[in-house]
């Protein structure tokens, strides 16, 4: 009943809304020259115009959405793109990925801070934990869903995250932002911008964050909260009008806990639960140089160094040196080309445990690579195609090519049709080749110890996907637009776990018999897919932006294969369906309201229900430089399953519910 | 035993549809009375205000003696281009009379006489195309208006330009002369004026 009074009080509105555009015109004819001067109108931005021409289903998360949405991490706001799964697994762990595929360290999406690669070549996901900057400092997040390889390079199967931050220049003046409430127990960030000389803009912050425990399936306490202090700067300098410099870094200290599971001894094979807490640290440092020859040609520098050291089941350190080279320009009337080069140096060390260590566990890979894009205006302002290809050469498969072709249509100046074919691949990461994986043992009739687990495979193919896209954007209105993806994936050669004939080891002592699987190419499959979402400005006070996503994967084994879970993995690791409502109100006296509620179906391996969640709060805007925050979070439902790692590697908790206050003062 | 307790786990399911529909009741009532209240004072989008600017510029504009078939004949208003205005320019111009006339809005081609328009609006999708709209209206009395950057100056009528979310135009008083035609000095006073080839910047 209520349900239908509340669909009966949308369509009052529709109704009540497109009587008064008539009201509205009238009152437009009727007013004079001088009152039309100083009519604000709403407008459509040239980045906005850019992006809607873009031939991928792009998404960006604007500044003002991250201030709208009330979430307090990078992994929260991902949540508003249609057709990003996003599956928090306990406090501080996330399963992340585009258009399925997900998993704990989901190694088929590619992150990227200011450019800068941020997945870990240990296992090709990301450590979710420790992406963090200050949010205000954050200028958007553009998402691709889908292959963006032929430029991003490996890994960038699924989606590409690129999270950019503001110059210096945009962010002067000191701000302080603090915070708490029931889980997000304290934060706060502390900022200063300001500029030294003529050219130069920096900004130094810091920024701590306590955000306590969410219980487990068994007890109150989970044991995973975590705590982070972080700090950082970035500073843009002009040296010319031709040349700009900017460097930035940060470091952080953080420690976080987590149930997690391990195995005593080669003679005590079985696993044990136990609350643990570890030590996280890490740092990086980039330098982003570009040189302007003209207005038709530019080129950009960076080099950049990130560090970490993670006391969690591997116990591991490593180091990248990532160098990157790209030039652009305008070559003839109609060709707009971009090509570049990189390199990437990583070196690990490990400790392991008898659970989980990589073998060897000290390595250091090398990555070369190279791209070219050509965008060709076929029929300017109506018709361009890009076609584009990456190679690259990893430690473990050597070279591999990444070609793209994309074209974007134009019928008019509110339309956008796009097509897009790619190939991208995803690389073996240390732990498919390198990983020693015990899930438990026995002790045999005879006394001797077995242990079952898996070992990875030094020659263990690419994983390769051929994607079709198709998409359709439209401005209906200045009010209304609507965007529209589809695509088809067939993918080959994904791994699997296979098999092999038992072995001895004498170390860790005992001599014992290890009863392994080994990592296999051998699956191949297809996915299918649809997102569509709308910006709906309702009126100058009210936003709505609906989205939905839909995707399936079937997967199937080559005839060798004698597999047993990896379809079951690929194909139900991420829902069917979700979907989203944002509502954003903007209320007299500098007030804001807004709701996000977010629908995400079942997840059938491993077994997690549908579930909404619900965020909402409120805003206040006292002046142009404070203002006051009330967020409640994921209110419907208390201590809801959101994911489930597949491995166990890391134990899962429940979503609880929570609500912060928080107060943004800029000085 | 078993079947006359009441199984808690319905009761909480219960409950909770019951908070999803009253939150859905919420959602859809604060929607409906935000519309409402929204409608008092709402901002028009950038191409309504542009509509009703083109339309009052017929009001400041004198078109040389012959433009018109007669006396009542209206005043014709074209859109060369994708239209972006919507039917927002149509309901502004609906009924109105301006110097005894009715305004009519007629979309244009390229390749077509476009000198029976006395506005033309030419639409940024004909951005290629606009010099050599201009150069096929040079002489006649026709004030043509656009969004496209540098019409102006390139020998428009008139330009609108946006600066802080506000419609602004350019008037090239020059091209204007030329097609014979009178600008008011009101309209003048309101607006950028520009020289053929030289902006005021």
């Amino acid at each position: 009943m209520r349900r239908r009074l509340a669909i009966a009080a949308l369509m009052a509105t529709t109704v009540v809304s497109s009587a008064y555009a008539q009201q509205q015109t009238a009152k437009l004819s009727a007013m004079s020259l001088e009152d039309l001067l100083n009519i604000e109108v709403t407008s459509v931005s040239k980045t906005e115009q850019k992006l809607s021409q873009t031939a991928s289903a792009i998404y960006v998360i604007t500044q003002e959405d991250i201030q709208r949405s009330g979430a307090t991490n990078i992994p929260d706001l991902l949540r508003m793109v249609p057709g990003m799964d996003v599956g928090q697994i306990n406090a501080s762990s996330w399963a992340i990925s585009a258009r399925g595929l997900n998993e704990l360290y989901s190694h088929e999406l590619l992150v990227m801070v200011d450019g800068r690669t941020v997945y870990t070549p240990t296992s090709g996901g990301v450590y979710w934990d420790v992406v963090d900057v200050p949010l205000e400092d954050i200028e958007r997040i553009e998402v691709i869903r889908g292959p963006g390889g032929s430029v991003w390079g490996a890994n960038a199967v699924n989606g590409v995250v690129n999270i950019i931050t503001k110059t210096a220049a945009e962010t002067r003046g000191a701000m302080v932002v603090a915070g708490g409430g029931n889980l997000d127990q304290g934060f706060g960030t502390l900022q200063y911008g300001g500029s030294a000389g003529q050219s130069t803009n920096y900004r130094v912050y810091s920024k701590y964050f306590n955000q306590g425990q969410l219980p487990s399936a068994t007890e109150a306490n989970g044991a995973d909260g975590w705590r982070f202090l972080r700090g950082g700067f970035r500073s843009d300098t002009n040296l010319s009008t031709k040349n700009s410099l900017s460097f930035q870094g940060d470091l952080y200290l953080g420690r976080e806990g987590l149930f997690a599971k391990s195995l005593p001894s080669v003679t005590m094979p079985s696993l044990v639960q136990s609350p643990e807490a570890g030590n996280l640290t890490g740092g990086s440092l980039q330098m982003v140089w570009k040189h302007t020859y003209s207005a038709r040609s530019d080129t950009t520098l960076q080099i950049s160094y990130d560090q970490y050291r993670r006391d969690h089941i591997l116990a591991e350190r490593r180091g990248t040196i990532g160098i990157d080279f790209a030039h652009h320009l305008l070559w003839g009337e109609r060709q707009n080309v971009v090509w570049g080069v990189g390199y990437r140096y990583s070196a690990s060390e490990s400790d392991g445990s008898l659970s989980y260590f990589l073998v060897p566990a000290n390595l250091n890979i090398q990555l070369f690579s190279s791209f070219v894009e050509d965008e060709i205006a076929v029929v300017r302002n109506r018709l361009y195609v890009t076609p584009g290809a990456k190679v690259e050469h990893n430690y473990y498969s050597g070279f591999g090519i990444m070609p793209s072709i994309r074209a974007v249509w134009l019928p008019s100046a509110h339309q956008t049709v796009w097509a897009a074919a790619s190939r991208a691949l995803r690389t073996p990461a240390e732990n498919d080749a390198a990983g020693r994986v015990t899930f438990g043992g026995f002790t045999a009739a005879d006394g001797m110890p077995v242990l079952v687990g898996i070992v990875g495979n030094p020659k263990l193919a690419d994983e390769s996907f051929a994607t079709y896209e198709l998409g359709y954007r439209t401005r209906l209105s200045d009010r209304l637009s609507v965007d529209l993806a589809a695509y088809y994936t067939e993918g080959d050669h994904q791994e699997t776990s296979e098999p092999v004939a038992p072995f001895f080891e004498a170390l860790p002592a005992p001599a014992h018999l290890v009863l392994a699987q080994e990592n296999e190419n051998l699956m191949y499959g297809e996915a299918h897919g649809l997102e569509v979402f709308a910006t709906w400005k309702v009126s100058r006070r009210l936003t709505l932006s609906p989205g939905y996503a839909f995707e399936r994967i079937h997967e199937h084994l080559d005839p060798s294969s004698q597999d047993t879970t990896s379809v079951a993995a690929a194909e139900g690791s991420s829902p069917v369906n979700s979907a989203q409502l944002r509502l954003h109100l903007s209320l007299p006296r500098g007030l804001a309201w807004d709701t996000y509620a977010y629908f995400v179906g079942r997840i059938s391996d491993p077994v997690v229900p549908s579930y909404t969640r619900l965020d909402t709060g409120l805003t206040w805007q006292a002046g142009e430089r404070l203002s006051f925050s009330i967020f409640g979070q994921n209110l419907l439902k208390n201590e809801r399953l959101e994911y489930v790692d597949a491995s166990q590697s890391t134990a899962f908790t429940l979503m609880k519910r929570s609500a912060y206050a928080k107060i943004r003062w800029v000085l | 035993m078993g079947s006359v307790r009441p199984r808690p786990r319905r009761l909480l399911f219960a409950l909770a549809l019951r908070t999803a529909g009253w939150f859905l009741f919420a959602l859809a009532a604060g929607v409906l009375f935000c519309a409402i209240g929204a409608a008092q004072s709402d901002q028009p989008s950038e191409y309504e205000v542009k509509a009703a600017f083109l339309f009052n510029f017929t009001k400041f504009v004198e078109w040389p003696d012959g433009s018109f078939d007669g006396p009542h004949a209206p005043i014709v208003i074209g859109i060369i281009g994708d239209d972006p205005f919507g039917d927002s320019l149509t309901r502004i111009v609906a009924g109105q009379q301006v110097q005894g006339r009715s305004v009519v809005i007629r979309k244009e081609r390229f390749g077509e006489d476009l000198r029976r328009c006395h506005v033309l609006f030419i639409s940024a999708s004909e951005r290629q195309r606009s010099a050599q709209i201009l150069a096929g209206l040079r002489d006649a009395s026709v004030l043509t208006v656009s969004d496209i950057d540098g019409f102006a100056e390139a020998g428009g009528s008139m330009q609108f330009v946006m600066q802080e979310n506000r419609v602004r135009f350019l008037v090239n008083l020059d091209a204007a002369t030329q097609s014979k035609l009178r600008v008011s000095a009101k309209l003048l006073a309101l607006a950028q004026v520009v020289n053929h080839g030289q902006a005021a910047r």
